[in-house]
């Protein structure tokens, strides 16, 4: 069953999944991918040589979920309901979506004595 | 907490129960207790009388004990003799209210109460999405269900449980209500600095008073130590969701999904991908029908939030991918990664 084409779609929707690198023990794509593999490679996964039972694939149930795991990746809601510049820039804080992202993406990559120093000078507000 | 009062209000009790004098069968030293009185009293001139019940006295509802919110109601019962019952305001009456507040200033010293009246209304939408209830929980020594994870098991109703296949539990019930505190949240952040700091922590605060309520009365943690350690846990889920939630509002709808999947579906691997595309259209439509609402019609609490439900149809749509059938280039990931 591994030549189905909802196979197919899954491999390459999860392959275009963004890598996140704050949370690399959690990761929606592979935890995905077993259980695709579960389900479309059951054989492979049976070390003991139990007769793998034939697991009955919903055709159209799968490829509802290759279809929304498709429109996740190409933003079908965000294009649907965009967020204007009066939210992404609230008033209380215009920079606190961008210095949030920059936040997260530099955390990763702090040596630990960095990201003490970050916390104590975090800790201190000055207004 | 809740059940604290603060060191001034306990400093000023003392105070003034130190004036009250004490009853003697001696005339002479009444006396002189009575005259040592009036001299405190004319030092103390503001001798005020107050209800509050000392620190050790307070007592917590009783197991069997309904319900209720432990959050003081914002238009208390007059306490009045006889049998007057108020009258109801009629139409011109309620349009005067209405056009007053909406004519008021916003910001200053009346804002917090304003506010906290407003967020319990905002409070309450939210905590009724995923809202259930622990019967066993009123009756003598009932045996509670509980999950395969150990978690008490409750009855609840609501898209949630009956359609995403949720358990009533308590961490499902303060995920979805965190969802939608997140999304009020969010839109508060877009007011004006000092008035989004007031409604942003009175929001927070009826979520925490409530969930140790909870904790209290359905799920039988009479010890303050327990309640404290789960509270601490969800500020920290909570601290967690707000920057998940806002990285995926920042970036994009995989990145909300993805947040979506590890703090409500707890990262589980038989998540249904539809119902978490049409949680993310729902956030999504949602802050944008906020986006475009005024503050006023925000601070006025009379919102209600619609169902994930309304996004079957957008999120059933064929994608266009679907139809590219060429032979994907994807190599499959050997082994665990």
């Amino acid at each position: 069953m591994s030549q189905s084409v909802v196979y197919k779609h899954y491999l390459r929707a999860l392959s275009k999944w963004p890598k996140d690198a704050l949370r690399p023990e959690c990761r929606f794509e592979d935890v995905m991918q077993k259980r695709i593999e579960r389900k479309f490679n059951p054989s492979k996964n049976v070390p003991d040589g139990k007769p793998a039972g034939a697991v009955t694939i919903n055709e159209k149930a799968e490829m509802d979920q290759v279809n929304a795991i498709y429109s996740l990746i190409n933003n079908r809601y965000t294009k649907q309901y965009p967020l204007g510049s009066s939210f992404m820039k609230p008033t209380s804080n215009p920079t606190h979506y961008k210095d949030l992202v920059r936040e997260l993406e530099e955390a990763p990559n702090r040596s630990w004595f960095s990201s003490m120093l970050n916390k104590w000078k975090g800790s201190l507000r000055l207004s | 907490m809740a059940s604290k009062t603060c060191g001034s209000c306990l400093r000023a009790i003392q105070r003034q129960s130190r004036t009250i004098p004490q009853v003697r069968s001696s005339n002479v030293e009444h006396r002189s207790e009575l005259t040592l009185f009036q001299i405190r009293k004319a030092t103390f001139p503001t001798v005020r009388t107050f209800a509050t019940t000392p620190r050790k006295s307070i007592e917590l509802p009783e197991p069997n004990a309904t319900v209720a919110s432990s959050i003081p109601p914002v238009t208390p019962k007059r306490a009045e003799g006889g049998t007057k019952t108020p009258e109801p305001l009629s139409a011109a009456e309620k349009s005067a209210h209405a056009a007053a507040f909406q004519n008021r200033k916003v910001g200053g010293i009346t804002e917090t109460y304003t506010a906290y009246g407003a967020t319990e209304l905002l409070y309450k939408e939210c905590s009724r999405q995923a809202d259930y209830s622990i019967p066993q929980a009123k009756q003598d020594n009932a045996e509670v269900p509980k999950t395969e994870d150990g978690e008490d098991l409750g009855v609840g109703g609501g898209w949630w449980h009956d359609e995403l296949g949720l358990k009533p539990t308590f961490s499902t019930w303060s995920q979805v209500t965190m969802l939608h505190i997140y999304i009020l949240s969010s839109r508060f952040r877009c007011f004006e600095p000092d008035v989004c700091r007031i409604w942003q922590q009175h929001l927070l605060d009826h979520f925490f008073y409530d969930m140790e309520n909870k904790m209290a009365v359905s799920h039988g943690m009479h010890a303050r130590g327990t309640r404290n350690k789960y509270l601490k846990d969800v500020f920290v889920q909570w601290r967690g969701v707000l920057a998940a939630y806002d990285e995926g509002l920042a970036k994009n709808d995989a990145v909300l999904a993805g947040a979506l999947w590890r703090n409500v579906f707890k990262a589980s691997e038989d998540v249904d991908i539809v119902k978490l595309a049409m949680i993310v259209s729902f956030m999504r439509r949602t802050l944008n029908k906020l986006d475009a609402m005024d503050d006023m019609m925000i601070m006025q609490a009379k919102l209600e939030f619609s169902s994930p439900d309304m996004e079957k149809e957008l999120v059933a749509k064929k994608s266009k991918a679907l139809e590219d059938t060429r032979p994907t280039q994807v190599k499959v990931k050997q082994g665990k990664k």
